[in-house]
């Protein structure tokens, strides 16, 4: 059991840390960015990084990458604090279940299961300035 | 009521959803993007820089090296790359300046 642990995935991951891929480009609108999921088929590698200007990456994928656990904040030594307020604060936006690349692994789905799944389209990693739902859902200091 | 469903993207869609969404990402980060892509080669003469956050302070140690650098006859500009949690420090020799190729 604790060997599966290890294995689980971030679904809000950085690009630099270890194992990470897009699974997600950023659409939707300015206003609500929604998360549109990468079939198998469609791959973003780096050449795709011509195309960001001076964005960050976070700013148009979302990636997935090996959990950190005890090195992320969010990690409280069981469990993702983030997707707990993601729950509690965010309501659903999708009605059906993604087709995601990262599910079988994802630490979020392991932890809270669809739940998770169909408010995950409204999460952005780099969140713009404000204080909308999102940024408290990020927030840890409550 | 309709169903509520996330947007796929396929191979064949690709590129054009990432277009769109670094079109979206700039107005909502209120960064200005050229509309063409750019391919920069160029060489930074230097050092990685790990305990630098900001990437301003480490401008102005990379100036610090530049001059340096010009008193020993070189002719150069300071030059900083973040690039992850690195940040790439030091110089570019005034004929090595990035080249830009549009495509």
């Amino acid at each position: 059991m604790l060997e599966e642990k290890h294995e689980l995935s971030c679904p809000s991951a950085q690009p630099d840390m270890e194992g990470s891929r897009v699974f997600g480009v950023i659409g939707g609108s300015v206003e609500e960015p929604r998360v549109a999921y990468l079939k198998e088929s469609a791959v973003v590698d780096v050449s795709f990084y011509g195309k960001l200007g001076t964005l960050q990456p976070t700013h148009v994928f979302r990636f997935a990458a090996s959990c950190e656990e005890h090195r992320c904040a969010h990690y409280d030594g069981q469990r993702c604090t983030l997707i707990q307020r993601i729950v509690e604060k965010l309501d659903p936006v999708v009605d059906l279940l993604p087709p995601c690349l990262v599910r079988p692994t994802c630490r979020w789905f392991a932890e809270v299961g669809s739940e998770a799944c169909r408010r995950c389209p409204q999460v952005i990693t780099m969140i713009p300035k404000g204080d909308d739902k999102l940024n408290q859902a990020a927030r840890m200091d409550q | 009521m309709a169903t509520k469903r996330a947007d796929i993207i396929s191979a064949k869609d690709l590129s054009r959803s990432i277009d769109r969404a670094v079109a979206l990402a700039a107005k909502r980060h209120e960064v200005k993007a050229e509309p063409s892509n750019l391919l920069i080669n160029w060489e930074i003469l230097g050092r990685i820089l790990r305990e630098f956050e900001d990437i301003n302070a480490a401008f102005t140690f990379a100036t610090d090296v530049t001059k340096n650098v010009e008193l020993r006859g070189i002719r150069a500009e300071p030059a900083c790359l973040k690039i992850g949690r690195d940040i790439l420090c030091g110089f570019v020799e005034r004929a090595g300046l990035p080249k830009e190729i549009r495509f």
